[in-house]
């Protein structure tokens, strides 16, 4: 089977002197699910901004479901991204004037469609149905964080790039989460975790681990692992 | 520490100080061209209008009665008046003598030609004069001296600077040349034109000269047999004297000192505000020095010209003046709207620092000095543009100006431009950054 | 349901209201002064021309060679029948003629006192101007020289004829005038015996009519008459205008490029913070286009309401000065207010289109984290 997301030497510097990621080699096949570790500033985030071609690396190759993400223009990266990925920022990034639930919608709009129903559906699957017409600023770091995973699921994108989706959930809130996301993989999608977590990581088929950039464990599973 | 933050801030956030920059310094740069368009535009009007006819006259003391009908004027002999020829170049001697345009000598009497009366008119068309050494210092009661701006080299008096509206056709007299300029509605009745021989007397004393161009001017000229001065003081023997002088000065309008000085008398102004009246350009004052310089003189002013000037003059002002004001408001509220923008996208900023602990007055004196910066910089930068664009702006409306102008830009510009930038600045930081640190830190951390 | 783009426009603009308002402001002071500028770069031109009558007539009348010494003064008053009262501001007719005063000779000039105050504005009346028929205005220069101030009485003689007179002022103008003796027309006539009989005429013209078709106008109309332009006049008032009009101009643009500048600023300093917004966008897959869609929607509506309320404003701006000025209302220019609304819509599309643009060739990673 060829796999869905494929890195090959992949290198990111920041203006010459910080190298985020060290020529990083890897291969994740459809359906996996991978959790990402590393201590802060080890290069996990821009690692996913990678996949999902919010930035491009200074060197090195990236293939997508068998498409060069290089070669795509700015709009065919727009494009590949609300067709195909999923995103959970780190710092939510939710647009202060709208609503959770017209949030979720945006997602939506620029996919296809705005639907209300679906949308109200992705916020009752993550515990908010009765807070979807809060503005951000009235709900709280968890809650944030919450409609920010509602808006990655909404279009059931092939790839989710999650960035520290737990991080600031209370245990019940975790373990919903995570039941979405098994139920996920269990549909056949793709899922690329960020955490600090070993129980998350623990769950997932296999653990990337990076320090300084550098994949130091591309090949293990977790299972192996355990 | 806070010298650094400033720093950092205005620094790190390129694109906002940059916006902060070019607002403050478009409103400056609006401000000071219009300042000093207001304040030097009459100046320019004033400086430019001089070539459209002398503002000022010059006659005998003993000025004669002039019976004058269809162009033909008479005096009676025994009353006949005099200026000297020999003073002229005198005028360039006064206290005010940067401020004389130009100047004209006239003497006329009635001739005949071709049997019918006419008159001739002996002037200077254009003659150059070398400028004698004036008096430098000008002491007064009180003891004080003034020195009066240098004059050297030679000056170009005569009609043809005087009157730029005269429309010659054929060709201007030069200097001791023989030969007149026809009025055009006399040539027309003489049936004469550029380069016909007219035949002239006075009392019995014949002259046959050639006409050498054609003048229309649509006033008194057209009537007239215009010769060189120095033609007709031989024809009529009268060598070496003048009837009235035309003179073009600027002047600066008058105020209340001017009304009061002629109203009872400069020489009756108390010493100091005859002093002050003295060497200040009004009409009046420039005339009483003329009258001290020309002897046996009068000094009136041809009201038609400075009268007309100064109404339309002052208008224009006033207008620019408002349209100054308006400017001037309407920049101030822009930098206003901008600096109320800045500062509302760094309410979070504002309340974090607040949650470090920071005084309110900590986090205001921060955000004001940065304000203050915006708005120094902005306002020098907005004045050197403004100026520059003020001067281009005059010189494409004026063809006069030129060197002169950079002297007359009033001081006063700088010091207003950039007191209201950095005014208008702090002014809109301070409503906002007021509101936001009485904010409890917590609603603006949360983006409330 | 009303479609989320719709949503999402509303929002914005009643969530950031502080953020609208300002916006919305900077628009409309920038659009007022345009509009000002521009209505009285027109309205001025015009008030100002006006104001040249200060210096007097520009044509003048004379009888024409070959028709004899005198104008008929019937014929001045057929002028406004054929359509003179809109080109001519004025007229004032002369009757001149050598009399004796006191034993001396002097010209007396019949004349009309209220139409010469307006023809030659300039004239300084020591005492009062005459009000009866039998006062006159004596010039400063023969005055001193008869010895006259006002109220004293005069006899004129002109052949067998006499009349007397009161002299109500005396006059000073600087020019010939000076040596003059000013009387009401018809006593003028009445004396010479020259009933109906001009020696001249001075003419104001309305100056935005065009001097050479006034002139042209009168010469159809009076054949009798010769037309002289009193260049003098004439070409000063050309100079000035011509130089109020270049500088009128020229003032416009600065007031359009600065006022430009400063909404654009204002505009801009509040779009930066929706930078992250418009990156998300983009990160959850919006083409540029979609996203420079919906703040070009916004940033319509402000520069509408800015140019809108910015339009008024400068209007009133201009009326205040016309006002002020020249106690009179500038005739708004139908030019003003499409100049003003689209400085007013450019600026706004100007300034929102640009930071979408500026972010759309930053990466979306590097916007996301707060550069
Ligand atoms: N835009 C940037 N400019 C400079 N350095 C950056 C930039 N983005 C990330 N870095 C640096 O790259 C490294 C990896 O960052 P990141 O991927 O965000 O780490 P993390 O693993 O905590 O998510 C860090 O050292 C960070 O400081
Ligand atoms: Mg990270």
């Amino acid at each position: 089977m060829a796999p869905l997301i494929e890195l090959k030497d992949v290198t990111k510097d920041y203006n010459g002197k910080v190298r985020a990621l060290d020529r990083a080699s890897l291969e994740i096949y459809p359906g996996e699910w991978v959790a990402v570790t590393g201590a802060s500033g080890s290069g996990k985030t821009t690692l996913l901004n990678m996949i999902a071609i919010l930035d491009r690396p200074t060197s090195g190759s990236l293939r997508v479901d068998g498409v060069d993400l290089l070669s795509l223009t700015e709009r065919e990266g727009a494009r590949f991204r609300r067709e195909k990925v999923g995103l959970v920022f780190q710092q939510f990034h939710l647009i202060p004037y709208l609503t959770a639930l017209e949030n979720v919608m945006l997602a939506q709009y620029f996919h296809s469609m705005a639907d209300r129903d679906e949308a109200a559906q992705a916020l009752a699957q993550v515990g908010l149905r009765e807070r979807s017409h809060h503005l951000p600023s009235e709900l709280s770091g968890g809650e944030q964080q919450r409609v920010c995973i509602a808006r990655a699921l909404v279009n059931q994108p092939r790839i989710i790039l999650a960035d520290e989706p737990t991080g600031n959930l209370d245990g019940e809130n975790e373990e919903i989460i995570m039941g979405i996301f098994r139920k996920l993989r269990g549909a056949g999608h793709t899922l690329l975790l960020v955490t600090h977590d070993p129980k998350i990581s623990g769950q997932s088929d296999r653990i990337i681990e990076l320090e300084h950039g550098k994949i130091l464990s591309p090949c293990c599973s977790a299972g192996q692992r355990g | 520490m806070l010298g650094r933050l400033l720093w950092k801030s205005l620094w790190r956030q390129k694109s906002r100080t940059l916006l902060t920059l070019l607002s403050v310094g478009s409103a400056a740069t609006l401000i000071s061209a219009f300042l000093s368009i207001a304040f030097t535009i009459t100046e320019q009007m004033a400086r430019e209008l001089r070539s459209f006819g002398a503002n000022m006259l010059l006659v005998p003391k003993a000025e004669p009665l002039e019976v004058e009908i269809g162009g033909l004027k008479y005096v009676a002999p025994e009353a006949a008046a005099y200026l000297e020829e020999a003073d002229l170049a005198k005028i360039k001697t006064i206290f005010w003598r940067h401020n004389i345009v130009s100047f004209a000598p006239f003497l006329s009497r009635v001739v005949q030609v071709q049997g019918k009366p006419a008159p001739l008119v002996g002037t200077w068309f254009e003659r150059e004069i070398s400028i004698p050494e004036g008096r430098r210092f000008f002491t007064f009661a009180r003891g004080s001296k003034r020195e009066a701006a240098p004059e050297q080299g030679t000056f170009r008096a005569g009609v043809k600077n005087l009157a730029s509206w005269w429309q010659v056709e054929g060709s201007w007299l030069r200097e001791g040349e023989d030969g007149v300029l026809l009025g055009s509605a006399i040539a027309r009745r003489l049936k004469a034109g550029v380069g016909s021989l007219i035949r002239l007397s006075y009392e019995g004393r014949p002259a046959l000269v050639p006409v050498k161009g054609i003048v229309r001017t649509g006033g008194v000229e057209e009537e007239q047999i215009l010769a060189d001065l120095k033609f007709t003081q031989e024809l009529f023997g009268m060598p070496g004297k003048l009837d009235k002088v035309q003179v073009s000065a600027l002047v600066t309008p008058d105020n209340g000192l001017a009304i009061r000085a002629n109203r009872i008398g400069p020489t009756r102004l108390p010493p100091e505000e005859y002093e002050t009246w003295y060497c200040t350009p009004y009409l009046g004052s420039i005339l009483y020095q003329l009258e001290e310089v020309i002897s046996n003189s009068k000094g009136k002013a041809i009201r038609q010209v400075s009268e007309a000037e100064g109404a339309f003059l002052a208008q224009m002002r006033f207008t620019f003046v408002l349209m100054t004001a308006v400017a001037l408001l309407v920049a101030c509220m822009a930098v206003l709207a901008t600096m109320v923008a800045a500062i509302f996208e760094r309410r979070q900023e504002i309340g974090l620092m607040k949650a470090l602990g920071a005084e309110r007055i900590q986090v205001a004196l921060l955000f004001l000095l940065e304000s203050a910066v915006g708005g120094l910089l902005g306002g020098l930068l907005g004045y050197g543009a403004g100026l520059t664009l003020g001067r281009f702006l005059l010189a494409r409306s004026f063809s006069t100006a030129g060197a002169g102008l950079t002297l007359s830009i009033p001081w006063l510009i700088l010091p207003s431009t950039l007191f209201l930038s950095v005014g208008v600045a702090l002014l809109g930081a301070l409503f906002p950054v007021r509101e936001a640190t009485r904010l409890d830190p917590v609603r603006t951390l949360r983006g409330v | 349901m009303r479609s989320l783009f719709w949503r999402i426009f509303w929002a914005s603009v009643s969530q950031r209201k502080g953020r609208v308002a300002v916006s919305v402001c900077a628009i409309a002071l920038g659009t007022s002064l345009v509009v000002a500028s521009v209505n009285l770069r027109q309205g001025i031109g015009g008030k100002l021309a006006e104001e040249l009558k200060h210096y007097g007539a520009n044509l003048l009348l004379l009888p024409a060679d070959g028709t004899g010494l005198f104008l008929k003064e019937k014929e001045l008053g057929s002028l406004a029948g054929q359509g003179g009262e809109g080109r001519l501001l004025e007229y004032a007719p002369f009757l001149h003629q050598i009399v004796k005063i006191r034993g001396k000779d002097a010209v007396l000039v019949g004349t009309r006192f209220a139409a010469v105050k307006k023809v030659s504005p300039w004239w300084q009346v020591e005492g009062d101007w005459p009000e009866e028929k039998d006062a006159v205005l004596v010039g400063s220069n023969l005055a001193s020289k008869l010895g006259l101030r006002p109220q004293a009485r005069i006899s004129v003689a002109y052949k067998a004829s006499r009349a007397s007179f009161t002299v109500a002022g005396v006059l000073s103008t600087g020019g010939a005038e000076e040596h003059q003796i000013f009387v009401d027309l018809e006593s003028s006539q009445v004396l010479t015996g020259r009933d109906g009989l001009l020696s001249a005429v001075l003419v104001r013209s309305r100056v935005e009519k065009g001097l050479d078709g006034t002139a042209a106008f009168l010469r159809r109309a009076w054949p009798g008459a010769e037309v002289r332009t009193l260049w003098q006049v004439a070409r000063a008032e050309d100079a000035l205008l011509s130089r109020v009009e270049i500088l009128l101009t020229l003032v416009s643009l600065i007031i359009l490029f600065a006022s430009g500048v400063a909404v654009f600023a204002t505009m801009s300093t509040v779009a930066l913070e929706r930078k992250i917004e418009i990156a998300l966008m983009r990160a959850l897959g919006a083409e540029e286009r979609r996203v420079a869609l919906i703040f070009a929607c916004e940033a319509f509506t402000i520069g509408l309401a800015g140019g809108l309320v910015g339009s008024v404003l400068g209007l009133l701006f201009a009326e205040g000065i016309g006002l002020t000025v020249f106690r009179s209302f500038v005739i708004p220019s139908l030019i003003s207010l499409p100049a003003g609304l689209s400085v007013g819509l450019g600026v706004a599309l100007f300034s929102s289109l640009s930071v979408v643009r500026k972010v759309g060739r930053t990466a979306p990673a590097a916007v996301l984290r707060g550069e």
